[in-house]
């Protein structure tokens, strides 16, 4: 960070020789230090967001304090300047080569340049901001994500261990049991240790609720080498089985809720029925191998079967030792477990590991951020040789009066470096509105990324902002040759047509590239936003504005038996009910759209052992389905059940009836899941997308609570309040807390916001937003770019036009004229774009929920609103063409 | 600029004059020293930065309204209010309770 602040002296340093000499050798030097030290006290106070807030306060002061100075400077000086831009301010005032004094009059008319063209100096500035910025951001999450070392000490030596089964069967993650034993033998000389993922019970001020939590084997923090923040970290013997039960709590969690006290620890910290002893506070580091986990429990406590399969394990290789070399000794390891099954190992680069799920999303951004920007590039080339050519005149002049080439190559260089300066800083506050705007609404955390610093990227952002505009303002301006000396232009007249030509070819291929780039990511981005607006609109099956579920669970050993579990299921299910606003209530095992449970499904007669398919179960009381309003389409509903032990009976979903009866009227008939007894249908009811909203509609079956008795110290109730779910969520959390304070709140929400946040849903939300977004602004690049260009050709054609239009040609006519060119470039464009498309959509198929990538729809679509958008931006200047009045134009030639 | 003035011929101050000035009449300070002051106790709202500030200490020095003084190094001089200046700032600040007068009776 400090190369930063060094970076940011230096850059304000040579800033600084954009005041008037006089000033700058009298306060540039405290000026400076007063930079420093308040970029240094803002850095230490606010950390690189009040460095990044200080930089743009400075900018804005660098640019009002030169007015202010220059105009002081030129007021106070008897030699009087000629204010307007032009050859003589240059020639007289201007001509001290390339020192600072002569800098600042170019820099100072580079300046009065931008002014002087508000539209065209926005266009520039938004390409600039808007390009550097998404680059930036996306960069600079890739780069955390992808690239940047992992925060543990020596992280190439890390591996992430999975054990294969010597008997061949399949690969799990490991079970306590099995991680122990690795642990202790250390295989082939790699020390192991592991984790899991778990949710804990914690009372944070509002009852008991499950927050995201990981488990620690004894050696984890050991082998990360994660150092505690205050306290001491998990040592082996926390970790063993009948150690005390202790945890560790993360930074962020500690300061919320704990107001960062130190006392915390020691203290002991209830969470379901058992005490744990708070043994330390971590960092943020272990958020690398578990994002969202918000405390760390030993897994002193967890049970040491041998089936529980949840560990990841996490290995460090001796010092100098290979991936491949681990991988040949583990696969002659042998580790056995308590079950007598034998393992052996294989290993991989942990990172490689941990954005499995992230990276093809992120380097799909990078792929379609590299698109932007080379729009963006193509734009800003576009637009300073537009202006090139506008000024072609004035520079005519300028040679004629003395200028040398190296004069306009260094006025070309300073005007370049201002609007890269700029571009850059508004392009860096771009990135990290984009950044945030990126995590916000990412589904869930991306692996190693945390508050992450900016460093590099922004180093990277603002070089090379001013790099591409140094390099195009130069490259632009040498295209412009001045010609043939003062006579074959007046000043501030447009050239002759022949001399733009070779700079129109260049202007309209950069166009061509422009429109294909934008078709690319268009078809890309419509493709994202489509799946996402059909995922959106699919029906749950039922409506889900008023309804709202709360899932819980009651320590064990708090009840005795089932019965009790079931008293309190009813009690609540009655206190709910009483609620003011809510109609009606109903227990379930488990959440439709959430927690599943399938079971082969088996009919009568003589193939009966074998299954006709599955089916997802849910059993729940009578009402359930007035409570979700599910339809109830033929026969009778739950409440046709009688009590525990008598015929069992169940109510199927259309698709159930339909796939597993085509043809037949379901009720009456029996069927059997594996392994239980033969139910009777019922009832059909409407279907439900149990599996979430994302999900292929599949068979399910109801059973009634009251028949099958399933309570447990798991509680799922479901309630409608026609009022809409969400206003009644504190009441219910209340009554909950009343009838039992030990309860601990799995999921309270509304069926709405459970919606929302649905993997499936926020994953396309997430992707159709980003995309959806480089999209547009892509679409607007290119209309910027297009207009841009057909304005110009206008403008160089008016000659022509006008003699077109002497000689009898319509309006009508002049118009298509113009048109015709700018639609020749976007068909050129088009057939380009969508050459490159059809290849690089492919990459996307894995988002698109199933629909085909090479949509001809979405193709064509595109093609045929692009083209329309090229006609919309050509039409103005069109409009313009034909009302040239020939005369005029004749007599200016 | 060596007439005597009338402190009413300084009127109205920018904003970054005017802080500057109430800044060294408190003690005198050093450039660095004013910008921390001002942004300390104004916040957010009224950031000098270093462009403004040492343009505006030029100013107010050249107009004669504050002076180096002794005391820190040879480039961190102190300035101080002079008896001309704190005539201004009291005449700055009286044309502000003027027009806070001049809102309050129009119904603000």
């Amino acid at each position: 960070m400090r190369l930063l602040v060094r970076l940011g002296a230096a850059v304000y340093a040579a800033a600084l020789r954009l005041y008037p000499a006089a000033f700058r050798r009298e306060w540039g030097g405290r000026m400076l230090e007063a930079f420093v030290r308040t970029s240094v006290r803002e850095r230490r106070r606010r950390g690189a967001h009040g460095l990044l807030r200080w930089w743009a306060r400075t900018a804005v002061d660098l640019v009002r304090s030169l007015v202010v100075e220059w105009r002081d400077a030129w007021s106070d000086s008897d030699v009087s300047v000629n204010r307007e831009e032009g050859t003589m301010g240059t020639t007289t005032k201007g001509d001290r080569g390339w020192g600072f004094e002569g800098m600042a009059v170019e820099a100072r008319l580079a300046l009065r340049r931008y002014a002087r063209r508000p539209a065209w100096t926005a266009a520039a500035l938004t390409t600039l901001v808007v390009g550097v910025g998404a680059t930036t951001g996306v960069v600079s999450l890739a780069h955390e994500s992808l690239v940047r070392p992992l925060p543990f000490e020596a992280p190439e030596r890390l591996v992430a261990v999975t054990a294969t089964p010597v008997d061949g069967g399949e690969v799990h993650r490991l079970s306590l049991n099995l991680l122990e034993r690795w642990e202790d033998e250390r295989p082939g000389g790699i020390a192991v240790a592991g984790w899991a993922q778990t949710s804990a019970p914690i009372d944070l001020g509002l009852g008991p609720e499950y927050i995201a939590a990981g488990y620690a084997s004894g050696r984890l923090m050991e082998l990360l080498d994660v150092r505690p923040v205050a306290g001491r970290v998990f040592t082996e013997a926390d970790g063993r089985e009948g150690a005390p039960p202790a945890v560790l709590l993360t930074e962020p969690l500690w300061r919320s809720h704990f107001g960062g006290d130190p006392d915390v620890v020691g203290r002991s910290l209830s969470m379901g029925s058992r005490e744990y002893t708070v043994l330390g506070i971590v960092g943020d580091e272990l958020a690398a191998i578990l994002p969202d986990a918000r405390l760390w429990m030993a897994a002193s406590t967890f049970p040491r079967s041998p089936y529980i399969t949840v560990y990841y394990a996490v290995g460090r290789l001796p010092e100098g030792m290979s991936v491949e070399a681990a991988n040949e000794r583990l696969a002659a390891a042998r580790v056995t477990d308590a079950a007598e099954r034998a393992f052996s190992g294989v290993a991989e680069p942990i990172r490689d590991v941990l954005v499995r799920d992230s990276r093809p999303v992120l380097l799909t951004f990078l792929a379609l951020v590299a698109g932007l920007l080379l729009i963006g590039a193509v734009n800003l080339a576009n637009l300073l040789l537009g202006r090139a050519m506008a000024s072609e005149g004035d520079r005519t002049v300028r040679v004629a009066l003395g200028a040398s080439r190296a004069r306009l190559v260094r006025g070309a260089l300073i005007d370049g470096v201002l609007l890269g300066a700029a571009g850059g800083a508004g392009g860096l506050l771009a990135g990290i509105w984009m950044r945030r705007l990126v995590l916000a609404s990412a589904p869930e955390p991306i692996p190693g990324v945390g508050a992450g610093g900016w460093g590099v990227e922004a180093g990277v952002a603002f070089g090379l902002s001013v790099a591409l505009c140094a390099a195009l303002a130069v490259w632009t301006s040498s295209r412009v040759t001045p010609r043939g000396g003062a006579g074959s232009g007046a000043p501030g007249r447009s050239v002759s047509a022949s001399a733009g030509r070779p700079l129109r070819r260049a202007q309209r291929a950069l166009t061509v590239a422009q429109v294909g780039a934008s078709f690319v990511l268009l078809v890309g981005s419509a493709l994202l936003v489509a799946t996402f607006v059909r995922l959106s609109s699919v029906e749950s099956g039922f409506d889900i504005r008023p309804v709202g579920g709360l899932t819980l669970s009651i320590p064990s050993g708090r009840y005795p038996d089932a019965e009790s579990h079931e008293a309190f299921a009813r009690r609540l299910v009655e206190e709910l009910g009483s609620l003011p606003g809510v109609e009606r209530v109903a227990a379930v095992d488990r959440a439709p759209l959430n927690g599943l449970g399938r079971s082969p499904i088996h009919l009568e007669g003589a193939d009966s052992a074998e299954s006709v398919g599955m089916s997802v179960v849910i059993d729940a009381q009578p009402g359930f389905f007035e409570v979700m309003g599910i339809p109830l389409l033929r026969g009778r509903g739950l409440e046709a059940a009688g009590p525990p032990g008598s015929p069992p009976v169940a109510v199927v979903s259309e698709t159930f009836a339909r796939r597993v009866f085509p043809g037949i009227d379901p009720i009456g008939r029996r069927f059997r899941p594996g392994g239980g007894e033969w139910r009777t249908i019922v009832g059909v009811v409407g279907d439900v997308r149990a599996a979430g909203p994302t999900q292929e509609l599949e068979p399910v079956f109801f059973q009634s609570l009251e028949q099958t008795a399933e309570w447990s110290n798991f509680v799922t109730v479901v309630f409608r309040t026609p009022g809409g779910a969400a206003t009644q969520l504190p009441a219910v959390r209340e009554r909950l807390r009343a009838l039992e304070p030990s309860a601990a709140v799995l999921d309270l929400a509304s069926y709405e916001q459970w919606l929302r946040a649905s993997p499936g849903f926020a994953e396309a939300r997430f992707r159709a937003l980003i995309v959806g977004l480089l999209g547009a602004v892509a679409l607007v690049l290119a209309v910027v770019g297009v207009y841009g260009v057909t304005a110009y050709a206008v403008r160089l054609r008016t000659r022509e036009l006008g003699i077109r239009i002497a000689l009898g040609s319509g309006g009508r006519r002049t118009v298509s004229v113009v048109l015709a060119e700018g639609v020749s470039l976007a068909l050129a464009g088009l057939a380009l774009g969508a050459a490159a498309a059809w290849v690089a959509v492919e990459r996307l198929s894995g988002f698109l929920a199933g629909a085909p990538a090479r949509d001809p729809a979405v193709f064509a679509a595109v093609a045929i609103g692009l083209v329309a958008v090229v006609v919309a931006a050509s039409l103005r200047p069109a409009l313009a063409a034909a009302k040239v009045a020939p005369a005029e134009v004749l007599r200016e030639g | 600029m060596s007439l005597p003035q009338e402190p009413a011929s300084f009127l109205p101050l920018s904003q970054a004059e005017f802080q500057i000035l109430l800044s060294v009449n408190e003690q005198a300070r050093h450039g660095y020293a004013i910008m921390q002051e001002v942004d300390e106790r104004c916040g957010a709202a009224a950031v000098l930065g270093p462009g403004t500030l040492y343009g505006a200490i030029k100013r107010l020095r050249r107009a004669g309204l504050i002076e180096e003084v002794d005391g820190g190094s040879a480039r961190q001089r102190p300035y101080a209010i002079t008896p001309l200046g704190r005539r201004v700032a009291v005449a700055e600040a009286e044309r502000h309770k003027e027009l806070v007068r001049w809102a309050e009776a129009t119904g603000l």
